[in-house]
């Protein structure tokens, strides 16, 4: 608390939620500043992914959001979602080749730091491993250099190296933009290793947890 | 014969040909028919087929309904009144309307398939057959029955297809595709980008069949209304030019019939947040 205090003087929030709900979800209200890493774990159905959703304005909802301190209604959708974009549990696909997808094509660095090579982005997407698919969902979607990254268990197909790997990537990114990141995850250990902060969410009560 | 000969004399020699050669068929020559599907029907239940029922109600319906509606042309061609053949029309608008959205596996919830039914035939077949009515055929008076009414229901009738077809297609692909479409707006892109694939998939569906058959008219098939004239005894060659007419209006009607519903439709699926909204689909 003591911490987001002091940032309030100084740095602006990135996203300000008020009292954010819709049917299953209790009023929410939160604030996002820059390099916060938040991770929200619970049972399967507790709503999680339905709050990134409410985030990201895909479903109805009541309450007030701001971005940057500007109201959501007067922000595009479509530009409001290129700022707070959500990576699905399942990554969806839909040109044949995986190039197709990026509008700006993903430098090798990336690539490398996630253990892909650079031919991968010329294969057809049936040829991937979920796993494959998942890191370059990862990388598709930091192309669009978002602000806040809704990531909903965006590891949960990776072997251990893989996961280390992703979770060094979020954390430069997050750094080096000046971004922020809401993690959904059932891997406790991991909330533990990437968030300064953890909320729990039960049956559409999201509560902190004290790390 | 000069194609810009007046109104009258046209009339008049239509009349003359179809008394010389039309051989007018008596309730004996359609129990003749009647008797082929009542053999098909005992047919398919010997073959257990459970379709002899059906076969024997919509034959029925096709007798009762044509003959009601031969009577109901037969008034309306002799009062020729505008404000009659008006609501003849918007009858005949409601209905294909109706069927347009009723046809559909998820159709929009309320009145709202209906209406967007409505929206497209009423572009692809009430104004272009207006449009024909006033500048290419120049019918006297322009709402002239005889013409007015056969043209709206053809135009009807075979436009609905093309427009049932891609709705059908819009609706069930954007629902089997939900995943993909929410994957990209998530990622930013506009509801536009989102559903570009399915709308160019839906009007292409909805124009191919007539295409085809705009393709093989005159060798595969003989359409039906040249056929008619032709029975009723109209030089062929004066048949076909009206039968290349309707093809062109029917095919013109398909296409923006089409593109009104596929792109009224997949607005609809999306709300002022450009968020997709399946709950709009039943």
């Amino acid at each position: 608390m003591t911490k987001n205090l002091i940032k309030n003087t100084t740095i602006a929030p990135i996203l300000t939620c008020d009292q954010l709900f819709s049917s299953g979800i209790t009023p929410v209200s939160i604030k996002i500043f820059p390099h916060d890493r938040i991770g929200i774990s619970g049972h399967s159905g507790s709503g999680k992914s339905r709050l990134l959703r409410l985030i990201c304005d895909l479903d109805p909802h009541q309450g007030e959001m701001l971005l940057n301190g500007k109201n959501y209604r007067n922000i595009e959708a479509n530009l409001w979602r290129q700022q707070i974009a959500l990576l699905p549990a399942t990554s969806q696909w839909w040109h044949e080749e995986i190039l197709n997808h990026f509008s700006t094509p993903p430098d090798k660095q990336l690539l490398d730091q996630l253990n892909l090579t650079n031919d991968i982005l010329s294969n057809p997407i049936h040829r991937l491993s979920s796993g494959e698919k998942q890191r370059l969902a990862i990388l598709r979607l930091i192309s669009q250099q978002p602000s806040l990254l809704l990531l909903d268990e965006p590891t949960a197909n990776l072997d251990k190296d893989n996961v280390t790997a992703v979770e060094n990537l979020l954390v430069h990114y997050c750094k080096t933009n000046h971004a922020a990141l809401i993690i959904v995850s059932h891997d406790q250990t991991q909330l533990q290793r990437l968030c300064q902060q953890i909320y729990q969410m039960n049956q559409g009560t999201l509560t902190v947890t004290e790390k | 014969m000069p194609a810009n000969l007046p109104n009258e004399s046209r009339h008049i020699n239509c009349n003359r040909k179809v008394i010389k050669s039309m051989i007018q068929l008596t309730p004996t020559d359609l129990s003749i028919a009647t008797l082929l599907i009542v053999a098909l029907a005992i047919t398919t239940s010997l073959l257990q087929l459970n379709i002899a029922k059906s076969i024997l109600i919509s034959a029925s319906r096709t007798i009762i309904q044509l003959t009601l509606v031969g009577y109901v042309l037969k008034f309306i061609f002799t009062e020729a009144s505008l404000l009659l053949i008006g609501c003849m029309s918007l009858v005949m608008l409601a209905i294909a309307g109706y069927e347009s959205s009723s046809r559909q596996h998820r159709k929009f919830h309320g009145y709202w398939g209906f209406t967007l039914g409505s929206l497209s035939m009423f572009v692809s077949s009430f104004s272009l057959t207006f449009f024909t009515l006033i500048t290419i055929i120049n019918t006297d008076p322009w709402y002239a029955p005889q013409y007015s009414i056969p043209l709206l229901g053809m135009m009807l009738g075979n436009t609905l297809n093309g427009i049932s077809l891609s709705l059908d297609r819009l609706t069930q692909n954007t629902w089997q595709q939900k995943d993909v479409i929410e994957n990209r707006l998530m990622m930013g892109h506009t509801w536009q980008d989102a559903i570009k694939n399915i709308q160019v998939d839906s009007m292409k569906s909805g124009m191919t069949p007539i295409i085809n058959s705009m393709s093989v008219a005159g060798i595969v098939s003989l359409p039906g209304m040249m056929t008619g004239q032709i029975l009723a005894g109209a030089n062929p060659l004066d048949a076909v030019k009206y039968q290349i007419l309707i093809m062109l209006l029917i095919t013109a009607g398909t296409g923006f019939g089409t593109i009104t519903a596929v792109w009224f439709g997949s607005k609809r699926l999306f709300d002022e947040r450009q968020r997709l909204r399946l709950d709009r689909l039943r």
